[in-house]
């Protein structure tokens, strides 16, 4: 039965396989390039001290315009994995319910249950493979950028590093099978696959940092410093006045009116400037130490869907004879 | 060994066909006693048709006593139809062959020369030298 | 132990969206046959076929093969039951050589020498793929996956309405000499009643999506006759059956009448009719049937 389903599918395994040289191709001499830029325009150095250095921050900038194509394909490299995963998952069943040839299989003497399960567990493994091979490329060319980064980045860094993206080629997967063994044709399964895929991981994507409660801190100097070679992620920030300088609410809510005039935050809230009024700044924000925690939330959540639409989809060709 | 042949168009039950050419075959002396028939499978392999026909043709066959059936082995001939010797029987061939050329140049189409074998047979061969 | 009945139909039904593809099917195959399923375009033969099949459920009624249910959970009528549709569906990209791997691997009765044999005998290339095979060529490899699983009951839906007359030959040699050597049930549908009545033995009818007529073709001629005799009318005699179709002329009328018993009234010039003449007498008045006289089962 291995056997019939990897000949049933091997042009599908074949193009999956296609598309990650072709990703390799790309990416490869990219990171080797990126690396290359690193070591040699001292950005190394300016790692630890966090850019506080105006050297280091030109460099920093130069550094983000030179790979900003690559930060930008990797906004549009977010599709692959629903792609492939739709790809290899709408024609597992629709495709022989399209050609005529289901009827061929279920006449065969082996029951229908081992039939799907067989199909689906071996380009499930295949769809798990292309995940690691991906997220191995992607995390590997992206190491000069994850340490002036945060990998906690949306759509840039954590979509691709730790193990969210098996989570989104077995949903794109499981959606795909789903939906073709529905509708029974490939390629509106496709097509609807890819409809419920991108939104879901768009709310997904938005709603990720607050799985867990957001935690919040008084900045200071070195807390800014690191931020710019950051980690943390910070989701906003907002002023409040020094309760030991000003007892009551008016003179706070005074001061603060008076902070938010004279001390403009631009990129970072300007401490000095803050402090001559008797004003701190409070950030909420996500650790990264959370990302793995994170990661196993978004996977497990993903991870689950797909099961669960497996399980349905071979249900559904175990018992649906009409 | 006898090969069957089948004419759809003739109107004649499939079974009926195959005993005829049975007898027929017998008649020509190309089938003798303690020659065998085709196997059920070979006839059904060479013209499609249906194992029970066959089966029908060879038990109408062993009814009349012209074959018998050897369970593992095969249906047989029991006896023969033959009325001349084989030298008689390509003896009256031959002249029949003559004759039919003489018919055919005094302007006898087939259906004619038919016509006239059928009437004569009819009336009876001692009728005709009567006549003449 | 062979079961005495292939196939096995009792109230058997199927409603689609737009109506009732069968409805109230009631007849029993016996083993061995070879049974010619015929019927006008959707009076619901392959609805039938596919029932028998189990890859469809029926809406009412029961159908059984070879004993068993077709969707049997214990999975004992699957490996018994051959069914070939009819466009033959085949993986086309698969070679001739994948597809035998295919029935090796899905089969565990697969007779894998068998199938290479009759398709080497009929010169097919194991290595062309399917897709590239002519119709004929596909018909036979499609045939050979199902008589290569040594299925004791064959279903085929038109398997020869594609075919030239030389592969409609080769098919049905290769099917009567497997029906010898095996003594397998086939249930075959098609519209060319020459080719049925050559090949079957058992016809079921099927009209207007009820069954009409199941029976071995040798009773259906024994009971059937053509009466021709003085234009007449309605009521008939009693002494020369049912009136299943009449035809008249100014002066003659024509009867296909059901007795089994001879008529003997002088008044009628009797004739045999040809299967043709019966089944279309039955196709044009779908409101008529023959009661099935059901052969009693053997004893095991």
């Amino acid at each position: 039965m291995i056997w019939v389903s990897w000949r049933q599918h091997r042009a599908d395994l074949f193009a999956m396989t296609a598309v990650m040289l072709l990703l390799a191709i790309v990416l490869l001499p990219a990171g080797v390039q990126m690396r290359h830029v690193f070591t040699h325009t001292g950005m190394a150095g300016c790692v630890p001290s966090g850019l506080s250095s105006s050297a280091c921050s030109n460099a920093f900038d130069a550094f983000q315009r030179q790979f900003n194509w690559f930060t930008r394909l990797l906004g549009w490299m977010n599709l692959i994995p629903g792609i492939l995963g739709a790809a290899v998952g709408a024609p597992l069943v629709a495709r022989e319910l399209e050609r005529g040839t289901l009827q061929l299989a279920f006449m065969q003497s082996v029951s229908r249950t081992r039939w799907i399960l067989v199909k689906v567990s071996l380009l499930a493994v295949a769809v798990i493979a292309a995940a690691v091979v991906f997220i191995a490329l992607v995390t590997w060319t992206r190491v000069p950028l994850d340490r002036l980064g945060s990998r906690l980045d949306t759509n840039t860094a954590f979509d691709f590093e730790g193990t969210v993206g098996v989570g989104y080629f077995l949903f794109a997967f499981a959606l795909g099978a789903f939906l073709g063994t529905v509708t029974r044709r490939v390629v509106p399964a496709l097509v609807a696959t890819l409809l419920v895929f991108v939104p879901a991981r768009l709310i997904v994507q938005s709603s990720r940092l607050s799985f867990l409660p957001p935690l919040t801190r008084t900045a200071n100097a070195s807390i800014l410093a690191h931020q710019k070679v950051g980690s943390d992620d910070v989701l906003n920030v907002t002023l409040a006045a020094d309760p030991s300088r000003y007892a009551t609410t008016g003179e706070r809510m005074h001061a603060l009116s008076q902070a938010t005039l004279a001390c403009p935050i631009q990129k970072t809230p300007d401490l000095s400037c803050l402090q001559a009024h008797g004003v701190v700044a409070i950030e909420t924000y996500v650790p990264f130490n959370r990302f793995w925690e994170l990661q196993l939330i978004e996977t497990a959540a993903f991870a689950l869907t797909a099961i669960g639409l497996l399980t349905i989809t071979v249900m559904i060709v175990r018992w649906r004879r009409n | 060994m006898i090969e069957f042949r089948l004419d759809p168009t003739s109107g004649v039950a499939t079974y009926r066909q195959l005993a005829d050419q049975v007898r027929q075959a017998l008649r020509l002396g190309l089938l003798g006693p303690g020659d065998q028939l085709p196997t059920v499978r070979e006839v059904v392999t060479s013209i499609a048709i249906n194992p029970n026909t066959v089966l029908k043709a060879y038990r109408e066959l062993e009814r009349e006593g012209l074959a018998v059936g050897r369970p593992g082995q095969g249906t047989f001939i029991l006896r023969s139809l033959l009325s001349a010797s084989p030298a008689d029987q390509l003896r009256m061939r031959k002249r029949l062959a003559a004759w039919l050329a003489q018919a055919q140049a005094a302007g006898l189409d087939e259906r004619g020369i038919r016509a006239l074998v059928d009437s004569v047979l009819d009336a009876g061969v001692g009728a005709v030298e009567d006549i003449a | 132990m062979t079961a005495p009945t292939a196939l096995d139909a009792h109230g058997l039904g199927k409603r689609y969206r737009s109506g009732w593809g069968l409805q109230d099917c009631s007849f029993r195959v016996p083993a061995g046959r070879v049974v010619a399923l015929v019927g006008p375009n959707g009076a619901g033969k392959t609805t039938l076929l596919q029932l028998a099949a189990g890859l469809i459920s029926p809406s009412k009624g029961t159908v059984r093969v070879l004993g068993r249910r077709p969707d049997d959970p214990a999975g004992k009528a699957l490996p018994r039951v051959g069914f070939l549709a009819q466009d033959q569906p085949l993986y086309r990209n698969f070679t001739v050589k994948d597809l035998l791997r295919f029935g090796r691997h899905t089969n565990p009765r697969w007779d894998d020498a068998a199938a290479r044999r009759r398709l080497d005998d009929l010169g097919i290339p194991t290595s062309r793929k399917a897709g590239n095979l002519s119709a004929g060529q596909q018909t036979e490899v499609a045939l050979s996956l199902c008589l290569s699983k040594h299925a004791e009951l064959l279903l085929l839906d038109e398997p020869v309405a594609r075919l030239d007359p030389l592969a409609r030959h080769r098919f049905f040699s290769t099917l009567m000499d497997v029906v010898v050597a095996e003594e397998i049930t086939v249930v075959l549908s098609s519209h060319v009643l020459t080719d049925l009545e050559r090949v079957c033995d058992f016809v079921v009818i099927l009209s207007a999506s009820k069954v009409q007529v199941a029976e071995s073709i040798d009773k259906l001629l024994a009971d059937h006759r053509i009466l021709i005799g003085p234009r007449g009318e309605p009521p008939w005699s009693s002494a020369i059956g049912t009136v299943v179709r009449a035809s008249h002329r100014e002066r003659q009328t024509t009867l296909l009448a059901r007795s089994p018993a001879p008529v003997l009234d002088p008044r009628w010039d009797v004739q045999q009719p040809s299967l043709e003449e019966v089944v279309l007498a039955y196709l044009e008045d779908p409101s008529i049937d023959a009661p099935q006289t059901l052969e009693p089962l053997e004893a095991s």
